[in-house]
């Protein structure tokens, strides 16, 4: 069993004093509002409510979790709970908490919000909690400052760990209880106990954040507050820096066309690092249900057919990494790169497919397949045109579907009204938050970035349930080094390169980067240069 | 003759650039206009007549390429159009500007020309309006020329080239786009203004009947030339020209109803964008001797009465 | 009754029939699309089937869309024009929110289109094949061929990137808090380059109508007969070459004056402008019925009375249309 004790002030001193990679023996310099990009701005802003990143994007900075992720050993640091410990039998973890945080409205913070929240909001209506938190039965908040989850079955800790950043926002109980909290109106005028306090919004427009004087982590933050302009034109937000009147655009807001021009501006920078922990993977989606798809044979001839190298240097102009598996490298406590891979080699590909039975006929097709780019990203749809020709070589004839958001949806994951798709699943520091679910079989039609794809293997089910209620990490790890074996062997799915996003900033924005999942954490120890 | 001719016109040639050369619209017209006098040009469509008005009026496009020599000795200065010259075109149902209304287009010479306010011209307009036969007139002056019949326009558009005063009405077929009813009225109308006003009068037509109602003095056009000219009662009554005389025949059998817009005469007329070589009429004339296509006929008679045909050369 | 009365009013009496076929036209366009609004929305988040299901019944997706559309029906006979799903906020807020910035924009692109367009035009149609013309109608050429994203671009890098005399993007200064006159100019500073880019492209279309209209004039028989009268160049010019060329270019107005309206989705996502164009979008993007129907309601309505207003001016402008005709 894990335990990890950090002091507060260490905490905060270690996460101002330890960026990656930009190390400059300033002092911050308190003041200062930073001017960011927004490119969305979600219906509902409650990142209790909503764990996504264009939530967390805003609200991290008013509404904390209980844990942030950190570079370094552990992968973790504290926020509102300072440590926590799981039972041997699994079937609770306890977390002690701070008891000298106040929410912005001024009421003190407790194990009652967090009983509150975990009960009803994580595992009643959060998209990601209601699946993770089935288990959880009851919270016990024995004094203010301590909260035992309690599970109806053996929950690793290790996973809940790793779910504390994204999951496990606390909004106070005292405005949400007895509300129907869907409709609350607190989930677009945030309260939370984060070092920025929600000022407005002005749709269309602007957030607008300031500094919280009362921070629990003060002398934190330096900046005065935060304004998210939202610009929905990529190419504005680009201008925009360049003229001056943004400090920073993150999530690759800005086209990776446009970023040699602007990392060419003096005093702007390109910044790679701080999304480790939501990592990417740009995946060929496959229809198990299609007879030729079925057959591992035309799925490997299909992933010899890729090659990733190319994939990285024309649609990701050198930003990506070619995948080996479902888990990143990043990833050090899962990742195994022992797995089948399959290089790129059209003679190969065409061998297997004429072993499987799929010979080129008089045309030289030898069979067709309607493919649909998932239009999330520029990289999907170009991945889409990409495939369309690789496949051509090795004699398969795929014909592009191109839909919006809610067509790509419906047809991929509720009607499978696909042949190939191009995905772009994100890893959530666990392989059992969202990856495995893309392996695993028997899930209701509908649900989105799941396994929708037909496929349906008893081991890999089999290894998936095991890993989920391991107790061990070491035997959990080694279970779940064997899902990436079987996933690269069986090969539902391709998962071709993974991808994190950039930041572009201006070079007086300082501690950019902080942790691997810095644009959408508390920016508490983020300052600005005079 | 002593009068000082209002208009003099030698050799006047036209011609107009095309692809492949030049298209003559007038090969060497000579005309003497007196005041008060009034002329019909007649002849097939092509043969110079509206060219010949348009160049009298200054009005020929930019490109057109003019020779010959335009006199208003009884003037003794350039003439200004509108001041000088008035025009009425053929079709009353594109010459009238159809987003304004009919009082302000009558009074615009007056307004320009006149050196009056626009409320005196517009008074002046009403009152021309009245004249040409427009009732009534105060009421109607207002109304934009859509709401006019073809006869009811083309009286504004005489109503339009008189309003200044000018000492010459030139007007280009007036009465063809018309109804036979109506082109008696407007003949008519033209008739008694040109007498009160005592304007000279260049009036073109195809049909020898409107010539010979409202005309002095008649000229024959073919081919860009003159080539028959005489007052009115000598030119119809005893033709010299075989193509003056092919001209009356035709009208002369088309005069019962239906008319044709247009006299047939057998064959066509010369190429405009060939050089002539003899009697431009020769290819078609029925008395055509050998000599008629190589030598070029002179004018036999006087500038106002005489004909270019070598039947009656001396 | 005046025939303008007439027309007005035989014009609202078949509103109601235009308004009633684009809020059919609305539903069932966004029912034919694949996919809802929970589709739309999970597509950006995720989530279990558990939360895709109760979405769908609290977001009433999980009637039918007979049942859905009379409802909103009848919310719209109490004059509730329905709560967008996209925003989670009543759309007549949201209508009303953007109205005002949109119509700023689309009449301020307009009267620069206008300007500039008007101008452009008369100087080439003012004297055709001169060389004023060809310099101006090589101005238009230019201005025809650039898409108003790239148009949009090109002025921001020059007076926001470059020169730095305007804002790049965004309506007003954030923070700012100005008042009264300086607010007013704040907005005009925010607003020169997405006014500019939107007008500059119709600026071209008008002026090509417009020359194209003083061409043919110069070519009418009633020019060359007003020419015979003598009057000078300049009356000639205005009040018979131009005054006849108003007649068409009205028309192109009355024509793209609501598409400027309702279909400046570019320039006001360059711009970051919130207006109708982008709001329109984004509910059929994110399948947002009662949003779409709102926008495309005020659209039409402004259409309607933009029509109107052309009509009217139509029977100014050329008294051959007459107003009145038949009021079947």
């Amino acid at each position: 069993m894990t335990l990890r004790r950090r002091e507060l002030l260490a905490c905060s001193l270690l996460s101002a004093l330890a960026p990656a990679g930009i190390a400059r023996a300033e002092p911050p310099r308190r003041g200062g509002v930073l001017v960011v990009a927004a490119d969305t701005e979600p219906r509902n802003l409650n990142p209790a409510l909503v764990a996504s990143n264009g939530v967390f994007f805003v609200a991290s900075k008013v509404i904390e979790p209980l844990a942030e992720m950190a570079y370094g050993q552990g992968g973790l640091e504290p926020r509102l709970a300072l440590a926590w410990e799981g039972s041997p039998d699994g079937l609770s973890v306890t977390f002690r908490l701070r008891s000298d945080v106040r929410f912005h409205d001024g009421t003190p913070f407790s194990s009652a919000d967090v009983a509150f929240c975990a009960l009803e909001l994580w595992k009643k209506h959060q998209n990601l909690g209601r699946a993770f938190f089935k288990d959880l039965e009851a919270v016990d908040t024995p004094d203010p400052s301590t909260a035992i989850l309690r599970f109806s079955a053996p929950t690793p800790v290790q996973l809940v760990a790793n779910a504390l950043p994204a999951l496990t926002a606390v909004v106070p109980r005292h405005l949400f209880a007895g509300t129907d909290v869907l409709t609350n109106p607190h989930n677009q005028k945030l309260i939370g106990t984060g070092p920025f306090r929600f000022v407005e919004h002005r749709p269309g427009q602007f957030y607008r954040l300031e500094r919280n004087p009362d921070y629990w982590g003060a002398p934190l933050p330096w900046l005065d507050g935060i304004v998210y302009r939202v610009l929905p034109d990529r190419g504005a937000i680009a201008a925009a820096l360049e003229a001056g009147e943004i400090d920073l655009a993150a999530f690759s807001a800005v086209p990776l066309a446009d970023l040699k021009r602007l990392a060419a501006v003096p005093g702007i920078a390109v910044i790679d690092k701080g999304y480790e922990g939501i990592t990417y993977q740009l995946t060929v989606e496959i229809n198990h249900r299609r007879k030729e798809l079925s057959d591992v044979r035309v799925r490997r001839a299909i992933a010899h057919a890729i090659d990733r190298e190319f994939v990285v240097r024309a649609i990701f102009l050198g930003w990506a990494k070619p995948a080996t598996g479902p888990v990143p490298r990043f990833d050090t406590t899962f990742f195994t790169d022992e797995v089948p891979s399959y290089p790129f080699d059209r003679k190969r590909a065409e061998a297997l497919l004429d072993e499987a039975g799929y010979p080129r006929q008089a045309d030289g097709v030898r069979f067709r397949v309607d493919l649909l780019p998932a239009p999330w990203f520029e990289q999907t749809r170009q991945m889409g045109e990409y495939l369309r020709e690789a496949l051509k070589a090795i004699g398969i004839e795929a014909r592009l579907v191109i839909k919006d958001p809610a067509g790509h949806q419906k047809a991929v994951y509720t009607d499978h009204a696909f042949d190939l798709a191009i995905g772009s699943p994100v890893y959530r520091n666990d392989p059992a938050i969202s990856t495995t679910i893309l392996y695993e079989s028997g899930l209701p039609p509908g649900v989105p970035f799941s396994n929708q794809y037909g496929y349906a293997n008893p081991e890999m089910d089999a290894v998936i349930r095991a890993a989920a209620r391991a107790l061990d990490p070491a035997e959990r790890a080694a279970l779940y080094r064997r899902f990436q074996k079987l996933a690269m062997e069986d090969l539902p799915l391709i998962p071709v390169c993974e991808f994190t996003f950039l930041t572009v900033a201006r070079t007086r924005v300082r501690n950019v980067a902080t942790n691997p999942r810095w644009a959408v954490s508390n920016w508490a120890d983020c300052w600005l240069e005079s | 003759m002593s009068t000082i001719p209002l208009l003099s016109v030698r050799a006047l040639r036209v011609c107009f650039a095309a692809d492949k050369g030049r298209i003559w619209a007038l090969r060497g017209f000579d005309f003497v206009l007196d005041p008060g006098e009034r002329v019909a040009l007649v002849g097939e469509s092509g043969a110079g007549k509206s060219t010949a008005l348009l160049a009298i009026a200054g009005l020929l496009d930019r490109q057109a390429q003019v020779e010959g020599t335009l006199d208003f000795p009884a003037l003794g200065r350039r003439p200004i159009p509108g001041k000088d010259i008035g025009f009425v075109f053929q079709d009353p149902f594109s010459s009238l500007d159809p987003v304004m209304d009919v009082a302000t287009q009558i009074a615009e010479p007056i307004r320009f020309h006149k050196d009056v306010s626009w409320r005196v011209a517009r008074a002046q307009a009403v009152a021309l309006l009245r004249r040409v036969g427009i009732e009534p007139a105060g009421a109607r002056a207002r109304d934009v020329p859509h709401r006019f019949s073809g006869g009811e326009r083309q009286r504004i558009a005489i109503a339009i080239a008189i309003a200044a005063g000018p000492k010459l009405l030139l007007a280009d077929e007036p009465t063809s786009a018309l109804d036979t009813a109506t082109q008696a009225q407007i003949l008519d109308l033209l008739d008694s203004l040109v007498r009160e006003r005592g304007m000279a009068l260049v009036l073109v037509t195809h049909d020898p009947a409107v010539a010979a109602r409202i005309a002095d003095r008649i000229l024959v056009l073919y081919a860009g030339r003159c080539v028959e000219a005489g007052p009115s009662a000598r030119v119809l009554g005893a033709p010299r020209h075989p193509y003056t005389r092919a001209l009356l025949a035709a009208a002369l059998s088309l005069a019962r109803p239906p008319p044709r817009p247009l006299p047939e005469i057998p064959g066509t007329p010369p190429d405009p964008e060939a050089a002539l070589v003899g009697c431009s009429f020769a290819p078609r004339c029925a008395f055509a001797q050998p000599h008629c296509r190589t030598f070029s006929p002179g004018w036999t008679g006087t500038p106002r009465d005489g004909v270019a045909c070598h039947l009656f050369s001396p | 009754m005046s025939p303008g009365l007439a027309l007005v009013r035989r014009r609202l009496a078949h509103a109601p029939l235009v308004l009633a076929l684009v809020i059919t036209g609305c539903f069932v366009l966004l029912e034919a699309a694949p996919g809802d609004a929970v589709d739309a929305y999970v597509a950006s988040l995720g989530g279990d089937a558990g939360f895709l299901h109760e979405l769908r019944a609290r977001w009433g997706l999980d009637k039918t869309p007979w049942t859905r559309f009379l409802l909103y029906l009848a919310g719209l006979a109490t004059g509730d024009l329905g709560i967008s799903l996209t925003f989670n906020r009543p759309v007549r807020a949201l209508l009303l929110e953007r109205l005002p910035i949109t119509l700023l924009l689309a009449f301020s692109a307009m009267a620069v289109a206008l300007l500039v367009g008007g101008i452009l035009g008369f100087l080439a149609g003012s004297r055709p094949g001169s060389l004023r013309d060809r310099l101006a109608s090589a101005c238009v050429l230019a201005l025809n061929a650039t898409p108003s994203f790239w148009l949009g671009i090109v002025l921001v890098l020059l007076f926001a990137v470059r020169l730095r005399w305007l804002p790049s993007a965004g309506i007003e200064t954030i923070g700012a808090d100005y008042r009264g006159l300086a607010r007013l100019c704040d907005l005009a500073r925010h607003m020169v380059l997405p006014v500019l880019t939107l007008g500059l492209v119709y600026a071209a279309l008008y002026a090509r109508v417009l020359r194209a209209g003083m061409v043919e004039a110069w070519r009418s028989d009633f020019v060359r007969a007003a020419r015979a009268k003598g009057i000078p160049r300049r009356r000639l010019l205005f009040a018979h070459v131009a005054r006849n060329a108003l007649v068409p270019l009205v028309t192109v107005v009355g024509v793209h004056g609501a598409s400027m309206v309702g279909g400046s989705v570019v320039v006001e996502s360059l711009f970051a402008v919130p207006g109708l164009g982008r709001l329109a979008f984004e509910a059929v993007i994110y399948r947002d019925p009662a949003l779409l129907v709102g926008v495309v309601l005020v659209c039409a309505l402004l259409v309607i009375i933009l029509n109107l207003a052309v009509d009217l001016l139509y029977g100014w402008l050329d008294p051959r249309i007459e107003l009145a005709d038949s009021p079947s």
